[in-house]
């Protein structure tokens, strides 16, 4: 029963996928929101199964599908692990995504790529859901890189759009550079685990992530070194999804995509995996602190250059943007914190509920700023409307709650998780070794934590007060979006207000999630007063600075030491065009090196050389005379010569 | 059901001539040709089914090449005058089919019956002729899969040339088709001739005083067996002279084989033929070189190098064959991104995904062998779809320069937009789809050789989704495709439905096999195993240092 429940979540948008391509062949547009949105509606309840009966059981449960792959040393079956952690992100997926689902109804209605949409729509959902069950780590790859495809087809939905093509190449391109480095990973842990004391070498499914759990505490005592490589191979495919620097640079740009789309890929779900990957792999990386030192840092600098990057957008989706980068590089900082001994759990507990509770006010943010640019006519830029609190009155107060979530204001959702984080990084200050480091990155916390309240409350104040405002494109019918648009962001709303207080000062999220790291029992949440008390003014601060900002315009020039700050921030801090300069470019153009070297300097020498037989042809035209019996004697003596050959050997 | 591997030869071989020799009455016999090629993709499969099934036990000689479907009849005795080390020689020629060979078979059938379906569409002159062509090199393809023995490998081999010469010559581009079709037989020609040495020296180590030389594969592989086992297991008891002297009596066979082998397989530096010839022939014909001929080579190399010269070949060439395979798949793709000719850009990419296949035979080991023999049917499955659908882009636009971006062809061609960004992900290596199977396996398999290569063609993988998307972009995307001027000879709209069905059963040939690729390496898995019996412990002989982990942690 539980396993038909749990084979039941993914199936069920896998049909959904399928219902919707057989429709976009056919051409029939009007009813693909259909089984799209019954599928996901039916993931989620299955989900919803799973995690009232328990399927995880004791310390997770497997249901086994069938034999991928047997060859030599290599064992690799498809088949579902599902514990809590699994089940956390799970929920999250399915029922964000139901509600996107409903969302886009009316969002996509006019686009004659409706029943397309939502094909591709199910068919991440399916992704996804197989990557968060996967039970070995190549099927974790494999559904890796499904979700990555489903994200290049909808990014580059609008293929018309020259931007929309190259946002979705650049997207499928960054994240395929960070994916070599975890395929590499994943080949170099598949070889090192089959290769510890006691695993026999063949008939042993090594990438299944029980069988990691066990062999790496081995492989640590005998090849330390290996296992460092393979954690910074590993890191580098999660910070490549997950949109950490220095790969972030994908995501703003991923914005090309329809709303939705950036609300549940781009913000709620497929940028998460990362971190999952990182939470799945926590006993692997608790081995290797210096990787896990690495992911801090990581993390500190992409929360803080995503909203410093943030601060200066104009976009409203862009300003989400940054900050999703900037709010995934807190869970990296939370996870990094695992560098420190017996903090791996509380770390992992830290991450994960940030990570719920980013999903909830995010999506409403990107649905909410889906409403303003339908209202508008498709018009996102800060600098052409404001004031619009009259003309969408729901969106307003939608928008509102996703913000004062993100902003931190106390007793909301952000708040209580990204204390979360912030008290995990004090703890870990605490430590020897690595405290300096975490010193360090709690400041950063704290620095990150002004400026999202500041840009979060700006762009805020500046979209819904002030003077009315609309631009041209929107018509005369600016109106508010429909309720079919507006109940799931209701429900994601509430999810934004009470998740966090819920789930956090409970200990109802930690204490599911430590099901699944039962070695270990660190994971309780050590209350620090003070940072709680630190991350609420600082929150309220920084919405009075955003307020006041505002009031200036949200692209008035600075003055002073901070035009450089903000020449930075509002050129993407310079990065893509290094990029571009420094990579791409020369690439490109070693690329177009070899192409001419391979026409003219190896073909040009091979065809020399085959030239070379009409020299011998000269020679040979006089012995070519066209007598018989000159040919016989040849023949004769190249028998002769052969036989003569054959005898001696 | 040993007739079906006679029929399977002869059958295309005398549709073929019949159309040819019928002249203009031949013209009628378009429906014939199409319906032969139906025919033997219908005993391709029955044939695959067969070996699937049989139940053949494993011969008692421990040969590592077996073939579960035999035809040996007397009439196929060759009696030459001659006599070696005082036995008359005596050669039996043998057709069969093992795992390996089934699996090409179904690929020459598939492809066979899907390049002339469309090729009714794209062939606008000569049609009859051309399939008759096709369907000589298809027999002759058949052949080479289907020849147990040195002589008629040989001759198949060689004889695909002819048909190939004529259909790049006879429907290639005006102009350039007679240097490019010269270059293409001069290069296979240079590569022949060592690799005929090559192959007369293997006929001639069998023979002994006590034995007669054969040509056979079974006879001779159980034979080098034998050999190679005894040296390394002579090896571990007294000194490594044993492999020594084994590997050096063996070695210029390894090296004159290896010439021919790599010239038909394309390695680096001997490629240039490949580019000439695919941007010159017909693309039709292209899809039917790219993916089949091009597989001749590493068809050679898993078929005849590695399980009977297995220490000779990993004394040298391993590593640097190893080395070729993963620079040409970064080299490839490089090149691939820099041409702006369409067909250029999938030859090259061609050229690195053969790479894979190389990389995996060099491994010498089970999961990279079993790679490279997957990947040599998948990659045959995936670059045919590419090219045909090429083909099918070229007919509505004529020759297109990649140079310009934007052109936004998916909006005119839905579904053969579909379709290319299909392929093109499958040929990225896209999990799920089959090209991820045969990459991942060889790259498992090099690991344990070489943990340099497989961080090459590692990163491979992302050059070549970097080519891909180039293409998807500039082609497909970027603008609504209606301000392009159309150049097209008549055919304007989306692909029609005998366009678009062979193409989605490619599709769903290469979705199967991503999906359960378990189910098409039980066809092959035995054979593999024999084979990697011989070779894995004489890479290892040769190479104690491999495997570091293992020596390291077993001490």
């Amino acid at each position: 029963m539980l396993s038909l429940f749990a084979w039941m979540v993914p199936i069920a948008p896998l049909v959904g996928c399928i219902a919707c391509s057989v429709l976009a062949f056919r051409g029939d547009r009007k009813i693909a929101h259909l089984p799209a949105i019954i599928s996901l509606l039916f993931a989620a309840l299955f989900t919803i199964c799973l995690i009232v009966f328990g399927a995880q059981g004791e310390s997770g449960a497997v249901f086994s599908g069938y034999r991928y792959l047997n060859v030599g040393s290599l064992t690799l079956d498809i088949s579902l692990k599902v514990d809590t952690l699994c089940l956390t992100l799970l929920a999250v997926v399915t029922c964000i995504s139901a509600m996107i689902a409903i969302y886009s109804r009316d969002y996509m209605h006019d686009d004659p790529g409706y029943a397309r949409y939502f094909a591709v729509f199910c068919g991440f959902v399916f992704s996804m859901t197989m990557l968060v069950l996967s039970n070995n780590l190549l099927m974790l790859y494999a559904f890796w890189e499904g979700v990555g495809t489903c994200s290049y087809l909808l990014i580059g939905f609008w293929f018309r759009k020259p931007s929309a093509a190259r946002a979705a190449t650049k997207a499928f391109l960054v994240n395929r550079v960070a994916d070599c480095a975890f395929l590499m990973g994943i080949l170099l842990l598949a070889y090192g685990v089959g290769h510890v004391e006691g695993a026999e070498a063949s008939f042993f499914a090594r990438l299944n992530f029980d069988n990691i759990v066990k062999a790496v505490p081995f492989l640590s005592l005998e090849h330390p070194e290996l296992l460092t490589t393979i954690g910074f191979m590993l890191m580098i495919g999660a910070i490549g999804k997950s949109a950490q620097f220095p790969f972030h640079v994908w995501l703003p740009d991923a914005m090309e995509g329809p709303t939705p789309v950036s609300a549940l890929i781009h913000a709620a779900t497929m940028v998460t995996a990362g971190v999952y990957l990182m939470s799945r792999l926590s006993p692997l990386l608790e081995l290797t602190p210096a990787v896990l030192s690495a992911v801090g840092w990581l993390g500190g600098i992409t929360a803080f250059i995503g909203a410093w990057m943030a601060l200066y957008q104009t976009d409203l989706k862009r300003v989400l943007a940054y900050s999703t980068v900037s709010q995934l590089g807190y869970l990296f900082m939370a996870l990094g914190a695992g560098a420190v001994s017996d903090l791996m759990t509380a770390a992992v507990v830290a991450a994960m509920f940030h990570l719920v509770t980013h999903a909830f006010f995010k999506a409403l943010l990107f649905l909410s700023a889906g409403n303003v640019m339908h209202a508008m006519g498709d018009v996102i830029d800060m600098r052409r409307f404001s004031g619009l609190r009259k003309v969408l009155p729901k969106t307003n107060i939608l928008f509102l709650i996703g913000a004062a979530a993100l902003a931190g204001v106390p007793l909301l959702a952000g708040f209580f998780s990204k204390d979360g984080i912030l008290s995990v990084l004090a703890q870990a200050s605490k430590d020897g070794e690595f405290g300096g480091q975490f010193f360090v990155l709690l400041c950063i916390g704290f620095v990150t934590a002004l400026m999202t309240a500041i840009y979060t409350s700006r762009a805020y104040f500046s979209t819904f007060l002030g003077a009315e405002k609309v631009p041209e494109e929107a018509g005369h019918h600016a109106h508010e979006a429909t309720n079919v648009m507006l109940a799931p962001m209701a429900v994601l709303a509430v999810g934004a207000v009470f998740a966090g207080g819920l789930l956090g000062p409970t200990g109802a999220i930690s204490s599911y999630l430590l099901q699944s790291f039962k070695d270990s029992g660190h994971g309780e949440h050590h209350e620090e007063m003070w940072v709680m008390a630190a991350s609420g003014f600082l929150a309220l601060a920084g919405i009075g600075i955003g307020y006041a900002l505002s009031l200036r315009g949200p692209s008035t020039a600075e003055s002073g030491p901070l035009v450089a700050f903000a020449a930075f921030g509002r050129n993407r801090l310079y990065i893509d065009w290094l990029y571009n300069v420094a990579i791409v470019a020369p690439m490109e153009w070693f690329a177009n090196l070899l192409g001419w070297i391979d026409e003219n300097v190896i073909d040009g020498l091979a065809m020399r050389v085959a030239s070379l037989p009409r020299l011998f042809g000269l020679i040979g035209q006089r012995v070519q005379n066209g007598r018989v019996p000159g040919y016989t004697y040849m023949t004769a003596f190249g028998i002769a010569a052969l036989a003569v050959w054959i005898a001696t050997r | 059901m040993t007739f079906l591997i006679p029929l399977i030869i002869v059958l295309p071989l005398f549709v073929g001539l019949g159309i040819f020799l019928a002249g203009k009455k031949g013209d009628a016999l378009v429906a014939t040709a199409v319906g032969t090629a139906a025919l033997v993709f219908l005993f391709s499969l029955l044939l695959v089914g067969q070996v699937y099934t049989s139940s053949v036990p494993e011969a008692a000689s421990g040969a590592t090449i077996q073939p579960r479907l035999a035809y040996a009849p007397d009439w196929l005795q060759v009696h030459l005058p001659v006599s070696v080390g005082g036995h008359q020689v005596r050669w039996q020629l043998e057709f069969g089919a093992d795992g390996i060979g089934a699996l090409m078979v179904l690929l020459t059938g598939i492809v066979g019956l899907v390049t002339m379906s469309l090729a009714t569409i794209q062939i606008k002159e000569r049609l009859p002729q051309y399939l008759a062509l096709m369907l000589i090199s298809q027999s002759m393809l058949l052949g080479v899969f289907l020849s147990m023995d040195l002589l008629s490998f040989y001759l198949f081999f060689e004889a695909v040339l002819l048909p190939l010469v004529l259909l790049i010559n006879g429907w290639g581009n005006k102009g350039e088709s007679l240097n490019a079709s010269r270059k293409f037989l001069l290069y296979t020609l240079v590569g022949s001739v060592p690799m005929v040495l090559g192959l007369i020296g293997l006929a001639l180590l069998s023979a002994s005083p006590d034995r007669a030389s054969s040509v056979s594969f079974e006879t001779l592989s159980s034979l080098a067996r034998e050999t190679q086992l005894a040296a390394i297991s002579s090896a571990s008891t007294d000194s490594a002279s044993a492999i020594g002297a084994l590997a050096s009596k063996e070695q210029w066979i390894v090296w004159l084989l290896l010439l021919g082998f790599g010239i038909k397989l394309a390695i680096l530096p001997l490629h240039t033929w490949l580019p000439t010839t695919y941007s010159v022939a017909h693309p039709n014909t292209t899809a039917l070189i790219a993916s089949v001929v091009a597989k001749l080579g590493v068809f050679g190399i898993i078929r005849i190098v590695v399980p009977l010269t297995p220490i000779a070949l990993s004394t040298y060439a391993q590593m640097l064959f190893g080395g070729l395979g993963a620079l040409a798949i970064v080299y490839g793709a490089l090149v691939a991104l820099s041409q702006t000719d369409l067909r250029k850009v999938l030859a090259y990419s061609s050229l690195s995904h053969v790479g894979f296949i190389t990389l995996g035979l060099m491994s010498m080991n089970t999961e990279g062998l079993t790679g490279a023999a997957i990947q040599m049917f998948n990659h045959g499955i995936i670059t045919c779809g590419m090219f045909l659908m090429l083909a099918m882009v070229e007919e509505r636009r004529g020759r297109l320069s990649l140079a310009e971006q934007d052109r936004g062809l998916a909006s005119v061609y839905p579904k053969l937009a579909v379709l290319m960004i299909f392929f093109t992900l499958a040929g990225a290596g896209l999990p799920g789809l089959n090209g991820f199977v045969g990459e991942v396996l060889a790259m498992t398999g090099m690991l344990r050789v070489s943990g340099f290569f497989t961080g090459i063609a590692v990163l491979g993988t992302v050059l070549g989704a970097w080519y891909g998307l180039r293409i998807v972009q500039r082609l497909l995307f970027g603008s609504d495709g209606v301000s392009h001027s159309k150049v097209s000879v008549g055919v304007t709209g989306d692909i029609q439905i005998n366009e678009f069905l062979p193409l989605v059963g490619m599709a769903a040939v290469c979705l199967f096999i991503g999906l359960r690729p378990q189910d098409t390496i039980q066809l092959i898995e035995k054979d593999i195993a024999r084979i990697a019996n011989v070779s894995e412990p004489s890479a290892k002989a040769i190479h104690p240092e491999m495997d570091g982990l293992v020596a390291q942690s077993k001490p």
